[in-house]
């Protein structure tokens, strides 16, 4: 009686959550899985595998907000080049400075209704297509594949809205077959809108290198100092970065919209440019960090000993930050800073919490990254949520489980252990 | 063989402090003591002996096969090394061999036994598949000390390295030490707070004290004594004594260095890995 009645109000908010839940789109998402989402699928899951291996170290060396900074300088790399390109269309400063925006006001600009937005959407999708949709023969009929990033949860369309075959579907449903969208009307936001075709600079290329840089430089700074600390540095970095991207979108008239995507993660649609960078950077990526592992876990290990015996202790460093910018803004860009933090911090945390060796925990924290990726984009698109927080929820799930294995296996082993000082 | 040359070096953290001149010259198979109280220097100068810390004026000269890559083995104090890395002992042993290999270069089954077999000296074989972090500070000691002998240095430097252990425990580690040094032919540089240990095993000590700026090399016996307790010398009251032993300096060949001069070593990639203050 005292169990049914403590169980009560937690089957009731069950109940309550599972009635909020939108699973509507379930079926369509699945039955157009194939046609639409898995090649996005499975770049995501090359994300998990990725961030995963390198995430190792990020832990390992106590440095975890880095990787939070670094998205957010990858997000401000972006920021940049739409805002360098808005001034190379104009040829003079932005004249007009939007106000700054409430967070309502930041996700109206997804709605559909705007075609212009739907320009700047389809420009964003690819960053050397100037606006133009290009047909690709991985992706889904130009009548039904989606021309621009589909988004799922709270940035995403009402269901049922005009646009649904448009360039903004919501989720499963939202991503229905239709006629062919019209050709897109002249861009209209302002004096910035030409930039689709005023592109100086590629924005993923300014933000790997901006990331780049950061990265060597935070390698070193820091070391040495006595009044100011590595971790206080990354802080100054993320705070800066963060500020520097809003305030760049918003000069840039654009970009806010790119930048909500980007903090949250609610990309699931990943075009196939940035499918093809994934997959190349990914690839190098990770034969160098297996090449050079060995290296990473002496400087990491013990820094001291490896300078006095004269390895290049300042050059692993370096490239092992690297690989980790990289990998951080490439990722970024692909599916959100959210997701991105996640799967460098969640993978090799529950990873550590399991192995006492370096090798099995960098297998099984790709491993986990891989299915953290995967099952969060899969579950988004079954429930309607946004992806990357998706991601974020199955990673946590990971690792709880992984306390608890941690948590048994210690106490068994304490068990074993006394038993065996009862009996010796 | 001569492995470090040090000429009027002094060595510290600029705009802070300083100490020196020094002049000394450690050979291949010898045994140096570092002592002195809290706060003395000792650390700081282990670490500009071999380039991880610049002197503030002077040279110092590695020679002897100490100047190649992995010539120079370096044991932290147990205390320095972070807990959360899941490696093995074998792996910790392994380590020592990274510098020889070089940037990029892969292990192979050859440097595994290289790494038992250093193992094996220290007497912890039986232990290499355990997680260090799981070893006691004595195993993890023994570790260290294998690893640091299995790149056959010309030059092994150790911080503290029988700190907080029992009195057995620190006589194990450093008869090991002795031995491994001797039978290497490897020099040795060990600061320690034992007196004790130093008189025994040490052939040559260096003391310092930065804040009475007082540097002295000699031997055991000239510079502890044998009636000096260890309790008056953390007070660094030895230091009030005269300097009846204390030899004198070698006249120099060369003019001294101006003021200001960096280290000068054949390793530019190690001057260029200033280690962190």
């Amino acid at each position: 009686m005292m169990v049914s009645l403590s169980l009560a109000p937690v089957l009731g908010g069950l109940m309550d959550l599972a009635a909020v839940i939108d699973i509507s789109h379930a079926g369509d998402f699945l039955d157009k899985f194939n046609e639409l989402y898995l090649d996005s699928f499975l770049a995501n899951i090359m994300v998990g595998v990725l961030l995963g291996a390198l995430g190792l170290f990020v832990i390992l060396r106590r440095i975890v907000f880095l990787s939070a900074a670094l998205s957010q300088v990858s997000g401000a790399g972006l920021a940049l080049a739409f805002f360098i390109g808005a001034l190379a269309a104009h040829g003079e400063p932005i004249e007009h400075v939007r106000p700054v925006a409430r967070p309502d006001e930041v996700l109206d600009q997804h709605k559909p209704e705007d075609p212009a937005d739907k320009d700047i959407q389809r420009f964003l999708d690819d960053d050397d297509n100037n606006g133009a949709i290009k047909p690709d023969k991985r992706q889904a009929p130009m009548s039904s594949r989606p021309q621009a990033r589909p988004t799922m949860g709270a940035v995403a369309p009402a269901p049922g809205s005009p646009t649904t075959a448009g360039p903004k579907p919501g989720a499963g449903a939202a991503m229905t077959s239709g006629p062919a969208p019209p050709s897109p009307p002249p861009p209209k936001v302002g004096k910035a809108s030409h930039h689709g075709t005023h592109q100086p600079i590629r924005p993923i290329f300014l933000s790997l290198i901006l990331t780049g840089l950061v990265a060597l430089l935070l390698s070193e700074i820091g070391r040495g100092q006595r009044r100011s600390t590595q971790e206080s540095i990354v802080g100054l970095v993320f705070i800066v970065a963060s500020a520097s991207s809003i305030i760049l979108s918003q000069l840039a008239e654009k970009g806010a919209h790119e930048i909500a995507e980007l903090l949250f993660g609610t990309v699931i649609f990943i075009p196939p440019d940035q499918q093809r960078m994934i997959y190349g950077v990914g690839s190098l990526t990770l034969a160098l960090y297996a090449l050079l592992f060995k290296d990473f876990v002496f400087v990491s290990f013990d820094p001291t000993s490896a300078r006095a015996s004269g390895f290049p202790v300042r050059l692993t460093n370096g490239v092992l930050f690297l690989l980790i910018a990289a990998s951080i803004a490439i990722c970024t860009r692909a599916v959100g800073a959210m997701p991105v933090f996640a799967l460098t911090v969640l993978p090799p945390t529950a990873a550590l919490m399991i192995h006492e060796r370096m090798t099995p925990a960098l297998v099984t924290s790709a491993l986990v990254g891989a299915v953290s990726a995967a099952g969060g984009y899969f579950l988004s698109g079954l429930l309607n949520l946004s992806a990357g927080p998706m991601i974020v929820v199955v990673g946590t799930v990971i690792v709880a489980a992984a306390w608890i294995v941690r948590t048994i296996l210690n106490r068994v082993v304490a068990i074993r252990a006394r038993r065996q000082s009862e009996q010796g | 063989m001569l492995v470090i040359k040090m000429e009027h070096a002094t060595v510290g953290h600029p705009g802070a402090w300083q100490l020196g001149p020094i002049d000394l010259q450690v050979e291949r198979g010898s045994f140096w003591g570092v002592v002195g109280p809290n706060g003395a220097g000792k650390t700081t100068m282990l670490r500009s002996l071999v380039g991880l810390l610049p002197l503030i004026s002077g040279q110092c000269h590695l020679s002897g096969g100490a100047e190649k890559r992995g010539g120079v083995s370096y044991v932290p104090q147990r205390d320095a090394l972070d807990d959360v890395f899941p490696v093995t002992a074998l792996n910790v042993a392994m380590m020592g061999l990274v510098p020889r290999l070089g940037f990029g270069r892969p292990f192979g089954w050859r440097h595994r036994k290289i790494a038992l077999d250093a193992l094996d000296r220290t007497g912890t074989k039986k232990l290499a598949s355990k997680p260090f972090r799981q070893l006691s500070g004595g195993e993890q000691q023994r570790v260290l000390i294998a690893r640091a002998t299995a790149s056959d240095p010309a030059v092994m430097l150790l911080d503290e390295p029988t700190a907080a252990m029992d009195v057995d425990g620190e006589r194990e580690v450093l008869d090991l030490i002795d031995a491994l040094a001797k039978e290497h032919h490897i020099a040795v540089l060990m600061v320690s707070h034992s007196l004790a240990a130093v008189r025994q095993h040490a052939e040559r000590v260096i003391l310092l004290n930065r804040e009475r700026q007082r540097v002295r090399i000699g031997t055991p016996a000239e510079i502890i004594g044998s009636d000096v307790d260890e309790q008056t010398f953390r007070t660094a009251s030895v230091l009030e004594q005269p300097a009846v032993s204390e030899p004198k300096p070698e006249p120099d060949p060369v003019p001294p260095p101006e003021t200001g001069a960096r280290r000068e070593t054949p390793r530019t990639a190690r001057a260029d890995d200033p280690e962190d203050a």
